[in-house]
């Protein structure tokens, strides 16, 4: 079952009930620096996990080992449906990544994009769910600037619009809020309310009004240098 | 591998669109190729070059020039945070292929630019142009499919720029020696001659062993 790559923010994802992204005894090094030591944790379908922790605790590395965007030096990660563990491409397709690490093509505007990101992924957006999409996250009539010129805020709305455009049923988001005013917020907000019903959803952070949209906390221990 | 080649393309527009923007490696490669060119007409104009010692010089413009402008396609990802984005939006094979294929438009670009440049400065007779256009393309397979995977590796370390110029050379330096062997035709050498025609086949069978060992290495290289 591969996800199916939407970039229409009304239409819901199929929900996928018995969906499971799992950690198992996973560690991550850094060349001598071990930055995640053998953790296990388990975010089931319809649930929000907050990861909380102090700076260098290792809570973005966590979550882009939960993304399969980094290999874990030990133990494993994984996507389970019905019981069932998906493939690396499927897992590929299902997850996606919100972070302040990640930047969108600076040269390209908001609408390029997210038309790279979803034709890139096998979808074909039309110009109406980029439309919606930019309209979700306020940035309609800027659309067709390249983000180049955008604040910080803005930035951040754009790597909200990119992570929420395949509605993928793995959605994990560091640190959402950073950057966002109350419109903003309450975006995230929303984003994350919608993700309910789509899948599961990880939050790193370290801000109060973020960490209380999820369901339970998982608390990361020390920092990179202890 | 429909998909594959779907999403190869994509990001090779991606990259030629940022390109058409931003002009970065365009501007390099064009600023290095004109004045290394112009330079070597300066020096050389009237020291009546053999052919080997002219397919030489012209070689190791382009050599120069693709080492100031190759790297730039993921060299620019890493440094400016949009690799993330792209491992998400991409196969590690399609973004291998339509990297592979902008450097290749990069590479033919130096070429068409290079070559009459050196013909005009240097005032070198071409005598079999379509000797000197196979050639051309072996050596833009090769040359841009050595640089491809190499940037790709150069971009995960620190120091990238001096990294890829001295991790490049060892690579390079092998088909650069053939294809200079091979140019030989093109200005005056018989074709028949034997070592040329070999040259030819050696850059070419380098170019696939390259590609073939780049396609399975690269995901592991990438999504590290």
């Amino acid at each position: 079952m591969t996800a199916e790559f939407t970039l229409s923010p009304e239409r819901p994802a199929e929900f996928i009930p018995e969906l499971r992204l799992v950690a198992d005894g996973v560690s991550r090094s850094f060349g001598p620096r071990k930055v995640i030591r053998s953790l296990s944790l388990e975010v089931a379908s319809g649930e929000v996990l907050a990861v909380r922790g102090a700076n260098g605790s290792g809570k973005s590395t966590l979550l882009r080992l939960l993304a399969g965007l980094l290999r874990p030096t030990g133990g494993e990660t994984w996507v389970e449906v019905r019981g069932r563990r998906v493939s690396r491409e499927q897992r590929w397709a299902m997850a996606a990544l919100a972070a302040p690490a990640i930047q969108p093509y600076l040269h390209l505007t908001l609408a390029e994009n997210l038309r790279f990101l979803g034709a890139a992924r096998g979808g074909a957006p039309d110009a109406g769910s980029v439309a919606d999409l930019c309209r979700l996250v306020g940035l309609s009539d800027r659309r067709d600037e390249p983000v180049a010129s955008f604040s910080s805020g803005m930035l951040q709305r754009v790597r909200l619009a990119l992570a929420v455009a395949a509605r993928p049923p793995v959605l994990l988001l560091d640190e959402p809020s950073q950057c966002l005013d109350g419109e903003g917020r309450a975006l995230v907000a929303k984003i994350v309310e919608a993700q309910r019903s789509a899948g599961v959803c990880v939050i790193a952070t370290n801000d109060d009004s973020d960490a209380a949209f999820a369901d339970r906390s998982f608390v990361l221990e020390g920092s990179a240098d202890a | 591998m429909k998909g594959t080649l779907r999403g190869a393309w994509i990001v090779f527009l991606k990259d030629a669109r940022s390109e058409f923007r931003t002009r970065y490696a365009l501007s390099a490669i064009l600023l290095f190729a004109v004045a290394s060119v112009a330079l070597a007409g300066f020096v050389l104009r009237g020291a009546m070059l053999d052919e080997r010692q002219a397919a030489a010089v012209v070689w190791l413009i382009v050599f120069f020039a693709a080492a100031t402008g190759l790297a730039r396609p993921f060299v620019q990802e890493a440094e400016s945070g949009t690799e993330l984005l792209l491992r998400q939006a991409a196969r590690p094979e399609a973004v291998w292929l339509g990297k592979f294929a902008f450097s290749l438009g990069l590479m033919a670009a130096i070429e068409l630019i290079v070559f009459p440049l050196f013909g005009a400065f240097l005032g070198v007779d071409v005598r079999r142009p379509g000797w000197l256009a196979a050639v051309a393309a072996a050596g833009a397979v090769s040359l841009s499919g050595a640089t491809t995977i190499l940037a790709a590796m150069v971009a995960k370390a620190r120091a990238r720029s001096s990294v890829f110029a001295v991790a490049a050379l060892p690579v390079l330096l092998p088909p650069l020696v053939l294809l200079v062997e091979a140019s030989g035709p093109a200005f005056g050498v018989s074709v028949g001659a034997g070592q040329p025609r070999e040259a030819l086949l050696a850059v070419m069978s380098y170019s696939g062993i390259l590609i073939v060992l780049s396609w399975f290495l690269f995901p592991g290289v990438w999504e590290e």
